[in-house]
């Protein structure tokens, strides 16, 4: 420290202010940087597509793309909605918030009807709504089950966090885990009927169910796996993938379409598990080091939609592919300027892709790529 | 990607993951990464000590006294004479702080990488995914055990008592910043050009350090913890912790010039 005595002092407090910036810089990244990525739903038979993102749900006109309301009709920096809401049977929207609040709103008029803030944690994944109950997965590793009046039903704890929203079959209801496991419950009460084994790899995804009683589920150690449900979660199958893979596939007449983070997209057949077609690849892959500097980030990490004769999945570096779902040959791409992280989501003939990091937070499509409306918060 | 991640973050990173897979305890993985990196860096604290010494060898020297009798009017010339003087005794002015300029990059790096491997939305563990070496196998350690003793180390860390949270950690950094910062500054000469500014720096740096340990993830509190405590068992080891400084009321005294 005797040293700055030979400094001058202008010298030294640069010196000092300089680390303070870098250092508080480095540490600033959650100021203004979302956290996630935005959540979709369609609502077809109202005519809306609700969006959750930053501060605010938006419920959007399908037809033209205009705002038609917003909860809360003030932003609060304490508030951020990301996870897809889900629709119950007597009609209320329900968004969960990483302010830890579960939330029903009206979705005529974004009014709320009811809250739930008995979680701990944020609602990273979106909830599930069937018949009388509404299943809230949450990062405190809980998943909470309320009736439709938002009182707590019953709740079952996971060894980590739930990031992926549980699927429901029947009276079954598989809950994904970051622990690495899939939870078969039963949807009236949550009791426990088995737990997959060790998967090897966080489920950040809702996997796909096939009418045979196999679940099909990406890992992030890069692998989609065959989780039969017969067998009380027995592993019968993988597929390796070059990078995680984020998001459940799709699945569509015993075909499986999904991708991974280093931008391949992968078709592979059900029921065999193996591979259809691909992968298709959105980028070149790195042959060292210095290519590492240029690489762009790839990223598929949303559940593609199958719409027709066509498979339609965004990425990171805002690239927006259709391919032919039995071939994998490209139909048409096009590109945002925003990340592309969510899956696409079809609502009636339009396909709504959301994006991130732009002032245009939602497009609607027609299945040839041609842009209907796009989306921009009023200020 | 960019050269910082390239070359600062992701060998870090990796590096944590790695120590992470071994110990299984996310912060004993900081804690042991953290000495590692302070003796990886342990010369560079041995040059800055050296160059230190130097230069208050130097200031003692009658050279250097009869030097700023003669031109104490005109600094410009002293300014001149001095550096002449630094060459001819073969002293960089910048020895004693470039080692601790060379750290700061370390300090965020490390700092960085400790918050990127405890990803708590998607957006940052899918983020992690591009700082993972594809060999390494770590991915099916994620996401990170946060817990550690009492604490998450991914959040501020409070102790919960009747209801009250204590930042406990912040506490203890902000003591051992400045027990650290006492020990390891040389002991202030009369009238030294530079005792009011170390003076300062000894009294705001412990309350910087506890407001960010406060305020950002508990893993960085207890990065910081760790390096106070290596680095006062590094001038120890190398017999250069001033125990005087520890007294309030101790007047300045001579240096200790071995």
């Amino acid at each position: 420290m005797k040293v700055f005595g030979m400094l001058n002092k202008r010298k030294y407090y640069l010196i000092i202010a300089v680390f303070l910036a870098l250092f508080v810089s480095s540490c600033a990244g959650g100021g203004g940087a979302a956290q996630s990525w935005p959540g979709i739903r369609a609502d077809v038979g109202r005519g809306l597509a609700y969006l959750a993102h930053g501060q605010h749900v938006y419920a959007i006109d399908l037809v033209n793309g205009s705002e038609k309301w917003r909860f809360p009709d003030e932003g609060d920096n304490k508030i951020s909605f990301f996870s897809p809401p889900a629709l119950t049977s007597d009609g209320q929207l329900i968004v969960g918030g990483y302010d830890n609040i579960l939330y029903s709103l009206n979705p005529e008029n974004g009014q709320q009807n009811w809250k739930f803030d008995g979680a701990l944690d944020k609602y990273i994944a979106g909830p599930l709504a069937n018949g009388d109950k509404i299943y809230a997965p949450n990062s405190d590793s809980n998943l909470y089950a309320l009736d439709l009046d938002g009182e707590l039903l019953w709740s079952f704890n996971t060894e980590f966090e739930q990031w992926g929203t549980p699927l429901i079959d029947g009276d079954m209801l598989y809950l994904p885990s970051m622990d690495h496991s899939i939870y078969a419950l039963d949807a009236g009460n949550g009791e426990l009927l088995w737990k997959s084994e060790d998967l090897g790899g966080a489920l950040a995804g809702t996997p796909a169910l096939s009418a045979d009683g196999k679940l099909y589920a990406g890992t992030l150690v890069s692998e989609l796996l065959v989780v039969d449900a017969n067998q009380k979660g027995k592993v019968s199958g993988s597929l390796p993938a070059e990078g995680w893979i984020w998001a459940g596939p799709a699945l569509v007449e015993d075909v499986l379409y999904y991708g991974d983070m280093t931008g391949n997209f992968y078709a592979a057949n059900a029921a065999a598990i193996t591979p259809k077609w691909g992968p298709y690849k959105l980028g070149d892959s790195s042959d060292g080091f210095l290519d590492m500097l240029s690489q762009e980030k790839l990223g598929i990490a949303g559940t593609p939609l199958v719409a027709g004769d066509t498979v339609y999945f965004g990425s990171e570096n805002g690239l927006f592919t259709a391919l032919n779902a039995d071939s994998g040959a490209k139909r048409w791409d096009k590109q945002f300027d925003g990340k592309l992280f969510q899956g696409p989501v079809e609502a009636g003939e339009t396909i709504l892709v959301a994006q991130l990091g732009k002032d245009e937070l939602l497009f609607a499509l027609g299945y040839d790529g041609s842009q209907k409306w796009s989306f921009i918060p009023r200020k | 990607m960019n050269i910082w991640e390239m070359l600062i973050i992701n060998p870090m990173l990796n590096t944590l993951l790695w120590i992470y897979s071994i110990l299984g305890n996310f912060g004993i993985a900081i804690i042991l990464f953290t000495i590692i990196v302070r003796l990886i860096t342990h010369p560079l604290t041995v040059r800055q000590l050296k160059s230190a010494a130097a230069m208050q060898d130097m200031q003692k020297s009658k050279k250097w006294q009869d030097l700023q009798k003669k031109y104490k009017n005109d600094k410009q010339k002293l300014q001149q004479e001095q550096m002449k003087l630094y060459q001819e005794m073969g002293v960089n002015p910048l020895g004693s702080c470039l080692p601790t300029l060379i750290q700061f990059p370390i300090i965020i790096g490390l700092y960085q990488s400790i918050i990127r491997a405890l990803a708590v939305t998607p957006m940052q563990m899918t983020a992690l995914f591009y700082n993972i070496y594809p060999f390494s196998n770590v991915s099916r350690l994620l996401p990170i055990d946060s817990t550690f003793l009492w604490m998450d180390l991914s959040q501020p860390e409070r102790l919960y008592v009747f209801g009250f949270g204590i930042p406990v950690l912040a506490i203890i950094v902000l003591i051992t910043t400045f027990f650290q910062s006492r020990l390891i500054s040389p002991p202030a000469q009369p009238g030294e050009q530079g005792a009011q500014m170390t003076q300062a720096m000894n009294l705001y740096m412990p309350l910087l350090m506890g407001y960010l340990a406060l305020t950002f993830a508990a893993g960085l509190a207890l990065y910081f913890v760790t390096s106070n405590l290596v680095t006062i068992l590094q001038y120890a080891f190398m017999g250069r912790l001033n125990w005087a400084n520890l007294n309030p009321f101790s007047k300045p005294k001579p240096a200790d010039t071995k």
